[in-house]
């Protein structure tokens, strides 16, 4: 038995290496002044209204994000569940892709879509209806979540073909209608998935900037371009981009843990 | 109380159903039996309201439900894998089909209450179904199919999740129940033993159609067909010819059968004795211990026989021994 512990080396080694270390020396360097560790960072940071704005931008749209990634995982993760198995599969191996894909490669495939001289806008513009810009809010709210439709789905897959359709079924063999079923049944049975697979989204949406940076440039202010733009542009300041990303995942890190919270409460 | 009328059901290339005539009697326990892919579990489903025939009526009551979705038929189903709702408690579960019904909430607890005594699961009412074992799931799923006060019961091999022995007490429990509540009842199973132990009637099905009606005594003793004869109960098919009222294979065998041309004479192995001056001489192949009782496989005139004895002074394997014909048996005609 106690040889088993050694198992556990390579594993342990490979996260202090990859996970930890790393972690340390961002903390290091978002602390460390020139006379010692300070919060000094921390309270600029806080204190620098473009950076606040950032913040609230980011979980913000985060989070209206991962709800509306979610509401069409659900139908998606409910839809497929119900095919037969050789579509089913097909699917879901289609679904690994937008979120296996760079998200200059997604923002690109929307650029396509979506942009200025897109499939969608030429058809817009052929029925004389108002364009779509891709380039805006509103842009970034329909490309994040649809990217993360499939990743949502795939995340609530195993528990929606385990009781998604007995459960339809049993509640309406018991009188319920499809709404009643989906509200009284399906939804709270379903819930401890759904909140797994928003913490997924969610943590990736508060993370990403390759799309954003992609279709908008710095022209959106969130937290992930501006630690990006710390490390990669002229505005060079390393200890402050640590600072922000430290920011970034303790707030991402809070998230995760109230959607833990509240999925504890789903599980009988 | 539940017909159907020329239903036909495919899915894609697979014919499900094919040409289903069936009608239940108000109160009667009908079981539709047959292996897996035979079209039970769509008859049961198209019933329910599932799935929409191709073609054809099903009628509940005399009235033609086709159109209605299942939460406007008046029905109650439990599944296979009880299908409970897992983020509610016995008492939610059973309360649901009341509660969507907007029953007063004392008039609920009142006929919550009621049921789970019906299915013994008093004192359990705050429980969630994952802290209940199989058997008392489903119990669980019967009240709440029951709570509806459906005029049809629908059973979806609702034991075979279920252990031998548990199988066996809910198997008794549903039998007493339908013959209190006098509900009709429409059972699938794929297990003949149940089907045999539970049912008025049974429909044995095949690749969509009907194979034979009747009561568990008649299916077992007359099956109509090859098919039936394999399926339900165990038993050989002796290929033959019915002449004159008496089976040959060869020459006359002292066995009555009714019919007349081709077929097959079945030799159950309940029926079958061993006797010194029995007809056929054969030798034994193998002896199963079963406990209650010994099977032996005799190989005889090409034939491999089994005969079930009393576990005491059996032949052991490869011991001659001479086989005693039932005075009649049942003959299944060829191409039935």
């Amino acid at each position: 038995m106690r040889g088993e512990r050694f198992l556990l080396v390579p594993g342990l080694l490979f996260m202090a290496l990859f996970f930890a270390y790393p972690l340390a020396s961002i903390l290091e360097r978002s602390l460390a002044t020139p006379g010692g560790l300070s919060l000094e960072r921390y309270l600029r940071a806080l204190a620098a209204p473009s950076y606040l704005e950032a913040w609230r931008n980011s979980l913000v749209f985060a989070g209206l994000s991962t709800l509306a990634a979610a509401a069409g995982g659900l139908f998606l993760a409910y839809w497929t569940a119900m095919l037969p198995l050789r579509p089913k599969r097909f699917l879901l191996s289609l679904y690994a892709i937008p979120a296996s894909l760079s998200g200059l490669v997604v923002a690109f495939g929307f650029i396509v879509l979506l942009g200025r001289n897109g499939v969608v806008n030429q058809l817009l513009g052929a029925w004389g209806l108002p364009r779509f810009d891709l380039y805006s809010w509103v842009g970034l709210f329909v490309v994040f979540p649809l990217y993360n439709i499939p990743l949502f789905a795939l995340a609530l897959m195993p528990l929606m073909e385990s009781v998604g359709r007995s459960l339809m079924e049993a509640a309406r063999a018991s009188g319920a209608t499809p709404l009643r079923a989906w509200t009284g049944v399906l939804l709270p049975a379903l819930m401890p998935g759904i909140l797994a697979g928003s913490s997924i989204v969610f943590a990736g949406m508060m993370g990403a900037f390759g799309t954003a940076l992609a279709l908008t440039g710095f022209a959106k202010n969130l937290l992930s371009l501006q630690i990006y733009s710390l490390v990669a542009e002229s505005t060079f300041d390393l200890p402050l981009a640590s600072t922000l990303a430290v920011l970034l995942m303790a707030s991402t890190g809070v998230g995760l843990y109230l959607l833990a919270l509240w999925e504890r409460r789903f599980r009988h | 109380m539940v017909e159907l009328k020329g239903v036909h059901k495919r899915f894609g290339p697979v014919r499900a159903v094919e040409g289903l005539d069936l009608r239940l009697r108000e109160g009667e326990f009908f079981t539709l039996l047959g292996p897996s892919g035979c079209g039970k579990t769509t008859t049961l489903r198209l019933v329910a309201g599932f799935e929409a025939p191709d073609r054809g009526e099903v009628l509940i009551g005399g009235e033609v439900v086709n159109p209605l979705p299942p939460e406007r038929r008046p029905i109650g189903m439990v599944f296979q894998h009880y299908a409970l709702f897992p983020n509610m408690t016995v008492f939610g579960n059973v309360a649901f089909p009341l509660r969507l019904r907007r029953l007063p909430e004392g008039e609920v607890r009142r006929r919550v209450g009621e049921l789970l005594e019906m299915v013994h699961l008093v004192g359990l009412e705050g429980r969630y179904p994952k802290e209940l074992s199989g058997g008392q799931q489903q119990r669980v799923a019967l009240a709440r199919a029951l709570a509806r006060e459906p005029k049809v019961l629908l059973l979806d091999e609702p034991l075979s999740a279920l252990d031998a022995r548990i199988r066996e007490e809910l198997r008794g429990e549903l039998k007493r129940l339908q013959g209190e509540t006098g509900l009709t009842t429409l059972y699938v199973t794929h297990d003949q033993e149940e089907a045999l132990a539970l049912s008025d009637r049974i429909a044995v099905m095949r690749e969509g159609r009907l194979e034979q009606l009747g009561t568990p005594k008649e299916v077992y003793e007359e099956p109509a067909t090859a098919f039936v004869a394999g399926f339900v109960g165990s038993g050989v098919l002796v290929p033959g010819e019915a002449r004159e009222g008496l089976f040959h294979r060869g020459r006359a065998w002292p066995v009555r059968v009714r019919g007349e041309g081709r077929g097959y004479l079945l030799l159950r192995p309940e029926r079958l004795r061993l006797d010194q001056g029995g007809f056929l001489e054969g030798r034994v192949v193998l002896a199963t211990y079963l406990g209650s009782l010994v099977r032996l496989e005799v190989e005889a005139e090409g034939l491999f026989l089994k005969v079930d004895l009393p576990p005491e002074g059996v032949p052991a394997p490869g011991e001659r021994v001479r086989l005693a014909l039932p005075p009649e048996a049942p003959f299944v005609p060829e191409g039935g």
